[in-house]
């Protein structure tokens, strides 16, 4: 070792980092690998689905593509397919980072990444075949379900090993939420799975215990860990300390305790007692108490620093995802309120609203985290800033024309509904324009997914030559230029 | 920038021996792992937290139904709920219930050439009121000729499906709509023909006249 290398010995904290970056370069990557490729599957279902809406015609021939088979893998995919192997690189990563161990059992972690996409497949396969359970967001056939209950074991044990055998002294507020998820989730899928289809409960409190799902799975699993991340990222870019600890233990636990109840929103109007939707309103309205708190803290963070969004993807990301989570979950705690729900319920609103959700708040918060992280797991860096910035403007605007679209056709279809004079078939006319605006708004998403993907692909694509300097959003990279010197190199080496 | 122009763009990727040190230029940059504030929380925000949950107490005692196992309604029944509900305008109602009937008969009332008798112009629709109320209580099968035309097809009943209020409803709207201009049909109408012909199957055309016929 030349004594040049020596005096470039990392110090400090910067050794557990890069010993951290090492064990998990093979498992995190996997899992984020895999998370895209069904990011990609899931656009495409959902765009198929989308162009059905205002043209029933298209692929209108093959019965594997039909609305009640496309529509459900479109949702599975993007929820377990995406959202689970994004989160679960997400959760593996993080708690590594902040209790500076490595991750535990790399190869029980691969292999269980490789199990559950096998798993995704064979639901996705069945739900196309016509096996569909009918149960949303639980549509896969039983036989698919230990496959994506399996793995999640492995990553609650690899997460509690971790956390029992850390070293750093403070446990910071993203590894609550981990913590958290490790916990809720299992319980969640297991109890949904058994009251819906195992059976173990009928009729209409299987359609509670579907919903109580169908709401945790975004709000106890999707976003606790869209937190953590956001929790991490916005104070390790600017370099400042989040706002407040006290917010933090407040926002924490205030979620903890309301989101829970939620689910049954969905079911008002339904034949169920009216205090099971009551319930539901107020958990759904008390989420203001958390999101006011992780808002604060986020934001006030922030303040001051939003210079920093001009040349960091991964800022630019994270406080995209966390501003939308403000924004959405006011949106989602008045949605729940049965005067409003007298209009937009059964309405394109709520379509709206999931996607401003899923792909405003989760998605770029997974997205940050793929930014922060793969330089330091691949040891390469992103060789376009230009597919960056157009990964993040096709988010931006597809999203936002996306829920803008659909929460202003929900608003007016609900109201046309509710007025007798309407013919029915003119409302469905009414809304096709905007189920149109949908469709180019999935197009817009598709192309940012499109661009992450090539940006995705050349990172972890081992190579002979590196960039020096890290890949900020006004940096121009030329990666042809790389990949000609890596030629030149390479015939030298001969 | 000009300064870091300067500098090479690319480097040669480490070897393995000393990959450590060079691999991870990324993770020894970075910022140290983030760390808590303690500002304290707003007492403002505190404020809004006790608002919220008196207005979550507030909200579910009066919206619970007294948190019964077989309530439907939100509204504990009290003499609000348990008075009688005011009329409605029929023609309100009837084109609501009206939404049930567009499959066949269309949104303009026309039905479909061939297979689905128009209502607009019909002497069923603007002829006798009993008769038309017996053809929504029981529903009609096979032919029956309608502005000179002969269908062929089945009318289900609606006696299960709507009350009387409703079906007096719709027939006053069908009566008066999509260019008829006939006049409403009561309530007690529907009564009296249900409780005449209600527990029969569906008529046919000769049946229909027969029972028209009887008064």
């Amino acid at each position: 070792m030349s004594e040049e290398a020596l005096e470039m010995a990392p110090q400090g904290e910067a050794v557990s980092r890069i010993e951290v970056d090492r064990s998990a370069e093979w498992v995190v990557t996997i899992y984020w690998a895999s998370s895209l490729f069904w990011l990609l599957i899931a656009t495409l279902a959902g765009l198929i689905s989308s162009v059905k809406l205002h043209s029933p015609d298209f692929l209108g021939s093959y019965e594997w593509l039909t609305f009640g088979r496309i529509r459900p893998v479109h949702w599975d995919t993007a929820i377990y397919g995406f959202g689970g192997t994004a989160a679960s690189g997400t959760l593996l990563w993080l708690q590594a980072r902040l209790c500076q161990t490595r991750i535990p059992f790399p190869a029980l972690l691969i292999a269980g990444g490789v199990i559950f996409n096998v798993g995704v497949l064979l639901g996705s396969i069945g739900v196309l075949m016509g096996q569909s359970t009918g149960v949303e967001t639980l549509e896969f056939p039983l036989y698919a379900m230990p496959l994506l209950v399996i793995p999640y074991v492995f990553i609650v044990i690899a997460n509690f090993r971790m956390y029992f055998t850390r070293r750093s002294s403070h446990t910071y507020v993203s590894q609550w939420y981990l913590m958290a998820v490790t916990v809720w989730f299992p319980i969640l899928v297991l109890a949904a799975e058994a009251c819906t289809n195992l059976g173990a409960v009928d009729g209409v409190a299987q359609a509670v215990a579907n919903w109580w799902y169908g709401h945790n799975v975004v709000g106890l699993f999707a976003t606790p860990t869209g937190i953590a991340a956001a929790y991490y990222l916005i104070p390790k870019v600017i370099g400042k300390p989040i706002h407040s600890y006290h917010l933090s233990l407040l926002g924490f636990w205030s979620n903890a305790i309301f989101y829970n109840w939620a689910g049954t929103h969905h079911l008002t109007g339904g034949p169920l007692p009216a205090w099971t939707i009551t319930v539901g309103v107020v958990g759904s309205m008390m989420m203001f108490i958390p999101v006011i708190t992780i808002g604060i803290n986020h934001h006030m963070t922030m303040l001051g620093s939003f210079h920093h969004l001009k040349t960091s993807p991964t800022l630019r990301f994270a406080v995209m995802g966390s501003m939308v989570y403000t924004l959405s979950s006011f949106q989602g705690s008045l949605e729940s309120l049965r005067s409003h729900q007298e209009i937009t319920h059964f309405t394109h609103y709520t379509i709206g609203h999931v996607h401003f959700g899923m792909y405003g708040f989760f998605a770029p918060l997974m997205f940050a985290m793929m930014y922060y992280a793969m330089p330091r797991l691949t040891g390469n860096e992103w060789s376009s800033a230009r597919l960056i910035r157009i990964h993040f403007w096709c988010t931006l605007f597809g999203t936002a024309l996306y829920a803008g679209a659909m929460c202003w056709a929900g608003i007016r279809q609900g109201q046309m509904m509710n007025d007798p004079a309407i013919p029915f078939l003119n409302i469905v006319a009414f809304t096709k324009p905007y189920l149109m605006l949908r469709t180019l708004a999935g197009l817009i998403l598709l192309s940012g997914t499109i661009a992450f993907l090539i940006n995705f692909v050349r990172i972890v694509q081992p190579h002979k030559l590196r960039f020096v300097t890290p890949t900020l959003l006004n940096t121009e990279r030329d990666y042809k230029l790389l990949l000609e010197k890596e030629k030149e190199l390479k015939q030298n080496d001969k | 920038m000009n300064s870091d122009q300067a500098k090479p763009e690319f480097k040669r990727a480490p070897e393995m021996e000393d990959r450590i040190m060079e691999m991870h230029t990324a993770a020894m940059r970075e910022m140290s792992e983030p760390r808590d504030g303690i500002r304290p929380t707003p007492v403002l925000f505190l404020i809004i937290c006790f608002l919220f949950t008196m207005w979550g107490g507030y909200y579910m005692g009066t919206y619970a139904g007294d948190w019964t196992g077989n309530g439907l309604s939100e509204r504990a029944a009290g003499p609000a709920a348990a008075g009688p509900s005011a009329p409605q305008n029929p023609m309100v109602l009837g084109a609501e219930v009206y939404n049930a009937c567009t499959q066949c008969h269309q949104a303009d009332g026309k039905g479909l050439a061939g297979q689905f008798p128009p209502l607009a112009d019909s002497e069923y629709v603007n002829g006798d009121v009993r008769r038309l109320a017996a053809i929504l209580v029981n529903g009609i099968n096979g032919e029956l000729v309608v502005k000179g035309q002969t269908y062929n097809s089945q009318m289900p009943a609606w006696k299960d499906n709507y009350n009387d209020e409703e079906i007096a409803a719709v027939l006053t709207y069908i009566r008066s709509s999509f260019g008829n201009k006939s006049g409403p049909v009561a309530k007690s109408v529907v009564e009296a023909v249900r409780k005449e012909v209600g527990a029969n199957g569906a008529f046919t055309s000769a049946t229909l006249t027969e029972f028209a016929d009887k008064k």
